[in-house]
């Protein structure tokens, strides 16, 4: 520990001539302290690696994300896709029932959705770090009503947290109350930060919640993710298509 | 409704924030990466390199350049985007001239010489001699091993946020608490490494 520590120092502070000096000597008369100098730089090069794959899979995401929008750029078939659009939704109005893709119901895709993809929310950066972790294990362990609490007691002591008030609207909507996960995300929806996926998830609750009109608005809502390219646009287009 | 999702930070203010390392660090490196990666485009048709192959090496040049503007090596003589691409281009020419070489191996090797920077010639082969015997594959399974406060705790210190900083995010009461913990924490995980190496 103690050798740790005084290489850390060295690592850590600023070094005269002198002190490198003895650093290196050190290191030259004694075999134990070079394999500790070793291991130091080993250790701190292999944290920085399993840092940068975090970061790399971070990046990955927001790639798949945005690639959507450059292909969408090149294909002007947009036009075309607006009316088969428009005409689903005044064949589904016709008949009094919104159908997603593959004949699914709204609420049926919703409910596959929050099964297959939000059952786990991923290590996030929050203003309060070892809270948000511990809150997230408890939403990936699926104590909703306590990691619901975490969450708010996060958004109480830091109303700007963004991150915290998206997964408090997420966990409301695993606990079925609706109202709230709708708050949560309707006053996140203006937020104009890099990805937003608000207003995707405040569809996601709606056609969750199936009440009369339900359907229609999400429609509606998932249209405008698409057209504003906005995060989830890439569900948000397989489910409309 | 507000229909434009990237904030246009200038290439300064990303810098400020990567050098700040607080809480915003994160979103500055997403900016970065989101703002040119038009780049990857650029390096399948100028490089002829796979998606994916292109991806990496955008990737990585990102990660290069967080850590130099981090840690105050990029000094603003050039743009950012300047700087960017020139970090890009020469990772898109190393992965077309080492397509078989291990990647990652090429990016140790970079960090471990900047490790080893202020030391001389021949202090550097003796650690360099000791480095290339250590187990990568047994001194992550052992790193795995450890908390999840410790990896976090030795993550943060890897990507040179200051104790101080790591303090601040993480809840610690003072930075002197943050030097006592992580360095327990590569005790810890030294002593664990250790006995596979005898």
């Amino acid at each position: 520990m103690d050798s740790l520590e005084y290489i850390d120092s060295f690592y850590q502070g600023s070094r005269s001539t002198e002190e490198t000096g003895i650093f290196e000597k050190n290191m030259k008369d004694d075999s134990g302290f070079a394999e500790q100098v070793a291991f130091y730089i080993s250790a701190r090069q292999l944290a920085k690696e399993e840092s940068d794959e975090e970061s790399r899979n971070r990046f990955r995401e927001i790639y798949l994300n945005n690639k959507s929008k450059l292909t969408q750029q090149h294909k002007p078939v947009r036009k075309l896709w607006f009316y088969a659009a428009a005409a689903a939704v005044v064949a589904a109005i016709v008949f009094g029932m919104f159908r997603f893709n593959n004949n699914e119901s709204g609420q049926a895709l919703a409910t596959r959705y929050l099964t297959d993809s939000l059952q786990n929310l991923g290590v996030r950066m929050s203003g309060e770090v070892n809270k948000m972790q511990a809150t997230l294990n408890l939403y990936n362990e699926k104590k909703y009503t306590e990691a619901l609490q975490g969450f708010e007691e996060i958004v109480n002591s830091n109303p700007a947290d963004f991150q915290a008030r998206i997964d408090a609207g997420l966990t409301s909507l695993q606990l079925n109350q609706y109202d709230k996960s709708i708050k949560y995300f309707s006053a996140l929806q203006s937020d104009a930060r890099f990805s937003n996926p608000a207003l995707f998830y405040h569809a996601l609750t709606l056609m969750k919640r199936n009440q009369t009109g339900d359907q229609e608005a999400a429609r509606k809502m998932l249209e405008e993710v698409v057209d504003q390219k906005l995060e989830g646009a890439q569900i948000a287009r397989k489910w409309l298509h | 409704m507000e229909s434009s999702r990237p904030l246009n930070y200038s290439d300064q203010e990303i810098i400020e924030q990567l050098r700040q390392n607080g809480v915003d660090r994160r979103k500055s490196e997403d900016q970065l990466f989101n703002r040119y990666s038009y780049f990857i485009r650029e390096g399948i048709n100028k490089h002829g390199l796979t998606e994916d192959d292109s991806f990496s090496a955008y990737s990585d040049s990102v990660l290069a350049a967080i850590e130099k503007i981090s840690n105050r090596s990029f000094e603003g003589r050039s743009s950012l985007k300047t700087y960017l691409y020139q970090i890009f281009h020469n990772k898109c020419v190393d992965l077309l001239r080492k397509k078989t070489t291990n990647k990652s191996s090429v990016y140790r090797t970079e960090s471990i010489t900047d490790m080893l920077f202020f030391i001389s010639d021949s202090g550097k082969s003796v650690v360099q001699k000791l480095i290339e015997r250590t187990d990568w594959n047994i001194l992550k399974a052992k790193m795995n091993e450890l908390g999840g406060n410790c990896k976090q705790l030795l993550g943060f210190w890897s990507e040179n946020y200051s104790d101080r900083e790591i303090a601040s995010l993480l809840e610690y009461k003072s930075a002197d608490v943050v030097k006592t913990s992580r360095l327990r924490c590569l005790e810890k995980l030294r002593q664990l490494y250790k006995p596979t190496q005898q």
